[in-house]
């Protein structure tokens, strides 16, 4: 795997709002209508509800898988045919289409399944102050081979980053609205396991400082 | 322009020259300044060809294509770049996203 593509962006927010806030799936068919569509949604499952959950002693990990009646538009259906590699890179170990792992504290892991062979992203929030933060992800994908299959990685990248600007859009509105102390508490249904955990074991190592 | 830019094949899209550009930034910006119908334009004119030109440029390793290869490589690393904002936004009116400047890409 190597490192193709870089994203950074200084938000105005604490760098736990950005982390939490893409911790959870359920939020994709309704802030990325516009952007994936229909690529997560499943015929019982319009929700995107997890199909695996995992908490571990310091981590946890979700999934889901993709939508195999997903509609491609035109460039994509057209690079996904194209997309050739000779190297088939599959991970071994994967559970479903899509992991997310959240690494304690700030790091997550995403696996994801490709046309031509799988690829991963990674984040990291680093705090620069309570309600600012640096959001960096990053791209990893097997060597292109030829132009079909880095046209086809460069789609991928290009669909993603656009939910991940989406994301740090609302990131910032949701530090907004918490800094307005407006409400008192935030009740996290069970979609949302995968945040309060995270928030359990904050707690736990904090209590230890 | 002195047509021979792309390979002869692709000479036609020699009108879309200003499209062959290297990096994500650059490809960004070309999209955040071009006219709607410009880009549709693009869009229209490179689409019907793209299965020919990856078709060509796979004769070469995508690390070492000859200068003409990369241009038209480039090119339609910038129509991956819009087909989103043609085939499936149409308004980027509809998008809340944080600003593209703040958003920065490093290739």
């Amino acid at each position: 795997m190597k490192l193709l593509k870089t994203y950074k962006v200084e938000e105005n927010a604490n760098w736990k709002t950005g982390l939490d806030a893409q911790n959870e799936l359920y939020h994709l068919p309704f802030q990325h209508r516009y952007t994936i569509g229909d690529s997560f949604l499943l015929k019982d499952n319009k929700y995107c509800r997890f199909s695996n959950v995992n908490l571990y002693n310091y981590h946890s990990v979700w999934s889901c898988e993709y939508n195999p009646k997903h509609k491609p538009l035109p460039t994509e259906a057209l690079l996904n045919r194209m997309d050739s590699a000779l190297t088939n890179i599959r991970f071994d170990k994967r559970i479903s289409d899509f992991d997310w792992y959240l690494i304690f504290p700030n790091m997550a892991l995403l696996l994801f399944t490709g046309p031509s062979g799988d690829f991963f992203m990674t984040y990291n929030f680093w705090p620069l102050s309570v309600d600012r933060c640096l959001w960096e992800m990053r791209y990893h994908f097997p060597p292109a081979e030829n132009s079909g299959q880095r046209l086809a990685q460069e789609w991928s990248i290009g669909q993603l980053r656009d939910t991940l600007m989406e994301d740090a859009f609302q990131h910032e509105k949701i530090q907004k609205g918490l800094a307005s102390r407006a409400r008192t508490h935030m009740i996290m249904q069970d979609e949302e396991i995968t945040i309060r955990y995270f928030h359990e074991v904050l707690e736990r190592e904090m209590a230890k400082v | 322009m002195n047509g021979d830019q792309l390979p002869e094949a692709f000479r036609d899209l020699e009108r879309f020259i200003s499209w062959s550009l290297p990096s994500e930034r650059e490809r960004i910006a070309k999209r955040l300044a071009t006219p709607m119908d410009d880009i549709i334009e693009f869009h229209g004119g490179i689409l019907p060809k793209l299965e020919a030109i990856i078709t060509y440029l796979n004769q070469y390793p995508y690390a070492d294509m000859p200068d003409d290869c990369q241009r038209l490589c480039d090119m339609a690393l910038s129509l991956v770049e819009i087909s989103n904002l043609v085939e499936m936004y149409k308004n980027p009116a509809v998008l809340n996203m944080i600003e593209a400047e703040r958003f920065v890409a490093y290739d």
